[in-house]
């Protein structure tokens, strides 16, 4: 009889997943607590752990459902993706025309870090991304792109003639 | 695929919300309980169960969390504010498709119109001899 491990069932699934690792890697633990559940029950009513692995692993049907897992977070993850690389892009836009606006020229870091939409900016770069993200990581990475954009404006003051 | 397959596929999102109403469940638990629920009539497939209850979350009817329980990490299912609505809406639409299945049925001689299918015996259309 053919033998098999979870970890070969987990890595037939993976192979047909082509997604963010981290999306991945949360999507095969789920997958593999319910095939130790399985094997677990099937251990405990005092089946063969080889025909219930294989059995789940059957019924799953790896292909079909991998399919639609990748078809259900790859738009997910591009859509992210995309949000994800706005989101600073336009926290740094309205810093550019709101905070140094109106009259074009740039203000210095004392006077730009006691302007109160400076720090409305700020929040809203970190906590925005924080509602919409599943993943706190990502917000902090838009909070940190969203930063970099600010420092850039103050060092680079020719960006403000664009 | 046989209809009655093609009835619990249709049922799906419709069944996983009516388990979590209740409360919050992980995956194999949410496939037990409706075995054991049905008395063994609906047996959800692993890969039909998941696909639907990541598409559902992605839609907002669903949230999860990562809980640990007997030493063992599991992601647990709940349904939202937006899930209840929406699981409002499909049982209102199941108890019309019903009443009228029934209604159709009782019509065609399948049963009486009155009572649920199945409890009165199939009596078939008079041959046109």
């Amino acid at each position: 009889m053919e033998t098999v491990t979870v970890d070969q069932v987990l890595g037939r699934i993976s192979q047909q997943l082509h997604l963010s690792k981290e999306t991945e890697t949360e999507v095969l633990a789920e997958i593999r607590t319910h095939l130790e559940d399985a094997l677990e029950d099937a251990a405990n009513r005092g089946e063969d752990e080889q025909v219930a692995l294989l059995t789940a692993a059957e019924e799953f049907g790896i292909e079909e459902a991998s399919a639609e897992l990748q078809k259900i977070h790859a738009s997910w993850d591009g859509l992210s993706a995309i949000i994800a690389t706005a989101l600073p892009v336009l926290f740094g836009v309205i810093l550019r025309w709101i905070v140094f606006a109106p009259d074009g020229s740039i203000l210095n870091w004392p006077k730009l870090l006691i302007r109160p939409e400076f720090y409305v900016l700020a929040i809203a770069a970190l906590f925005i991304p924080l509602h919409y993200f599943r993943r706190w990581r990502f917000a902090l990475v838009c909070w940190g792109i969203f930063w970099l954009i600010t420092v850039i404006f103050v060092i680079f003051p020719s960006i403000n003639d664009w | 695929m046989a209809p009655r397959d093609q009835m619990r596929k249709g049922s799906t999102d419709f069944l996983i919300l009516s388990l979590l109403k209740d409360r919050p469940m992980y995956g194999y638990e949410i496939i037990q309980q409706l075995e054991r629920r049905s008395g063994g009539y609906f047996e959800m497939k692993e890969g039909l169960l998941y696909p639907a209850l990541h598409r559902m979350q992605h839609n907002g009817w669903l949230t999860s969390d990562w809980r640990s329980v007997d030493g063992r990490r599991r992601k647990y299912y709940a349904i939202t504010k937006v899930g209840g609505e929406i699981l409002g809406e499909q049982a209102a639409e199941w108890k019309t498709f019903l009443e009228q299945l029934y209604a159709l049925m009782g019509a065609d001689g399948y049963g009486d119109s009155n009572s649920r299918p199945g409890a009165g015996a199939y009596q078939p259309a008079a041959s046109p001899e």
